[in-house]
């Protein structure tokens, strides 16, 4: 498997801050492989999109040690218009994601793929699959900053996923979104699966991202507080001290299970894997 | 929020022309302001301008923007100058307050002038459609960035219109009152000033941030959603509005 992404004893300090905003991060993400970022406001999960998308250091002045490598880029000499050719941005405003160019909706996910240089024909025909693909088709021509958030989300992924990156870096996606505008968003990124394109997503909704993720990162006070699979890192004992919320389902077996040992077999993080726990029960 | 234009559809002739035929005449009109000295020649070339804004379609508009904000200032000017102008004829005396000649003379030809190259850019702003425009640029071998800078002037007015709406709805709603007296008007105005500041600052940062993530100005050239296309007429205006500009500016020194 070759790697996507490369992080090795990454530190960043803003500039003019006293402590670093992200410290000692190392890891390693593979080609396709889908991870959820998770931690507290403030624990550095943007830091680390910006690091990703290299907008730390070239946007965000600081102090930057360590390696970040994406894809076969070092983004210490590497810009993020640059990297965007292969890394896609999603912001965690989707209202700071309009470029101001596009007046309607189709113009603004036109903008990318002009700047791509595409002819005409293709930017048309990509315009409208992603347009399609979120639902904003039928508001391709009203303009982007009349839509509400949740459609601005939508559009700004649209916008995103138009210009085919082989890694998309999302921050907080769903912020403004209902449970159906949620699911909806992260069905477009399950469907992107085969294409073989690696996702990093930072999330509060813990429950979407655990059934979504091949692996978790859990990102406390700027360090790497856990990294492995959903029902690894989201049962464990810390999640408290970590200040996640703890997955639905696994709240729910924790009720049912009523007190027994949890180190034994960890508890279910989805659906699925409470489903299979209670039909085992039930055997 | 409105949408970041002051453009203003509608079916015309000058609507339909390519966005550097307008320019052009924004150009030509703008020389011939610089070399008319006279009163009468500017009166002559404002009605000129008008006259295009209503064959545009776009005169009212145009008359409505142009009364916030030329009128405003060529006011201010007319006082100002009356004032300042340290001797000479008095025209007229508003109690203690004499307003010379000389210093309203000078202000009528700046104010003129201030109209007529305003009623000129509107014809442009209003009647064009910005992202032709920023193809028609880069077509005529632009840079992005120049263009891009031309289209984020342009969005300049109406953005700032947008933000000072929103924030004063949110003011609004907190209670601040921005009606009534003139005092509370004014300390309301100051209210406006900080967010509005602060605010456009902050998102000029983010628009950059947002271009850079799409990939802007990465490869030298960009393609383009619209194709603008160039008529027989504009290569006609092309080509005669200098040279009518070249033949109106002799009058200059015929009319006196
Ligand atoms: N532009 C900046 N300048 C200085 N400090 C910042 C900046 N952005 C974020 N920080 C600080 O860095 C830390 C991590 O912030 P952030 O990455 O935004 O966390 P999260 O996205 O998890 O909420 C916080 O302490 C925050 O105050
Ligand atoms: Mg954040």
């Amino acid at each position: 498997m070759t790697l996507a992404i490369r992080l090795e004893d990454v530190s960043f300090t803003y500039q003019g801050a006293a402590t670093p905003a992200v410290a000692d991060i190392s890891l390693a993400i593979e080609e396709g492989e889908r991870i959820g970022i998770v931690g507290p406001n403030g624990s550095g999960k943007t830091t680390l999109c910006h690091l990703l998308t290299g907008f730390v250091p070239h946007f965000f002045p600081g102090q930057l040690r360590g390696i970040v490598r994406v894809g076969d880029l070092d983004t210490s000499s590497v810009g993020p218009a640059q990297l965007a050719l292969s890394v896609g941005r999603v912001f965690d405003d989707p209202f700071e994601q309009l470029s101001g160019v596009g007046m309607t909706a189709l113009e603004e996910v036109a903008f990318g793929l002009e700047n791509l240089a595409l002819p005409r024909e293709e930017i048309l025909v990509r315009s409208e699959a992603v347009l399609r693909a979120v639902r904003l088709w039928e508001s391709r021509e009203r303009s982007p900053f009349e839509l509400s958030g949740g459609q601005q989300q939508l559009l700004a992924i649209a916008s995103i996923l138009a210009m085919r990156p082989h890694i998309l870096v999302l921050d907080e996606p769903t912020s403004q979104l209902d449970p159906i505008g949620t699911d909806q968003v992260f069905g477009a990124l399950h469907d992107l699966r085969e294409s073989g394109i690696t996702i990093v997503v930072t999330e509060h909704k813990i429950d979407t991202l655990a059934s979504f993720a091949d692996r978790i990162i859990v990102v406390h006070d700027g360090r790497c507080a856990a990294m492995g699979p959903p029902r690894d890192v989201l049962s464990s004992p810390d999640i408290e001290r970590w200040q996640i919320e703890p997955p639905m389902w696994s709240r729910i077996a924790q009720r049912l299970r009523s007190g027994r040992d949890t180190r034994v077999c960890p508890l279910p993080v989805t659906r699925g894997e409470l489903m299979a726990e209670l039909s085992h029960a039930a055997a | 929020m409105p949408s970041l234009s002051s453009y203003v559809p509608r079916e015309s002739l000058v609507h339909g022309l390519h966005p550097v035929t307008k320019l052009v005449y924004v150009a030509c009109i703008l020389a011939l302001a610089v070399v008319y000295s006279t009163p009468a020649l500017l009166v002559v070339l404002l009605l000129a301008t008008c006259c295009v804004l209503l064959a545009a379609r776009v005169l009212r508009p145009a008359v409505r923007i142009m009364s916030r904000t030329v009128l405003l200032i060529a006011l201010f000017l007319f006082v100002v100058r009356g004032l300042a102008e340290p001797g000479g004829n008095v025209a007229f005396a508003l109690g203690p307050l004499a307003f010379k000649q000389a210093g309203l003379d000078v202000a009528m030809l700046i104010s003129l002038r201030l109209f007529i190259f305003v009623a000129a850019a509107l014809t442009l702003l209003l009647t064009t459609y910005p992202p032709y425009l920023m193809a028609a640029l880069e077509e005529k071998k632009l840079s992005p960035r120049a263009s891009y800078v031309v289209l984020s002037t342009m969005q300049i007015i109406p953005m700032m219109q947008a933000r000072a709406t929103a924030i004063l709805e949110a003011q609004q709603a907190r209670g601040l009152d921005t009606r009534g007296s003139l005092l509370t008007r004014v300390r309301a105005l100051f209210a406006l000033v900080g967010p509005l500041v602060l605010g456009s600052i902050e998102g000029v940062e983010a628009r950059a941030m947002a271009i850079e993530a799409r990939a802007f100005l990465v490869h030298h050239r960009r393609t383009h959603l619209y194709a603008v296309a160039t008529s027989s007429v504009d290569r006609v205006l092309m080509v005669a509005l200098p040279v009518l500009t070249f033949a109106f500016a002799t009058l200059r020194f015929l009319v006196r």
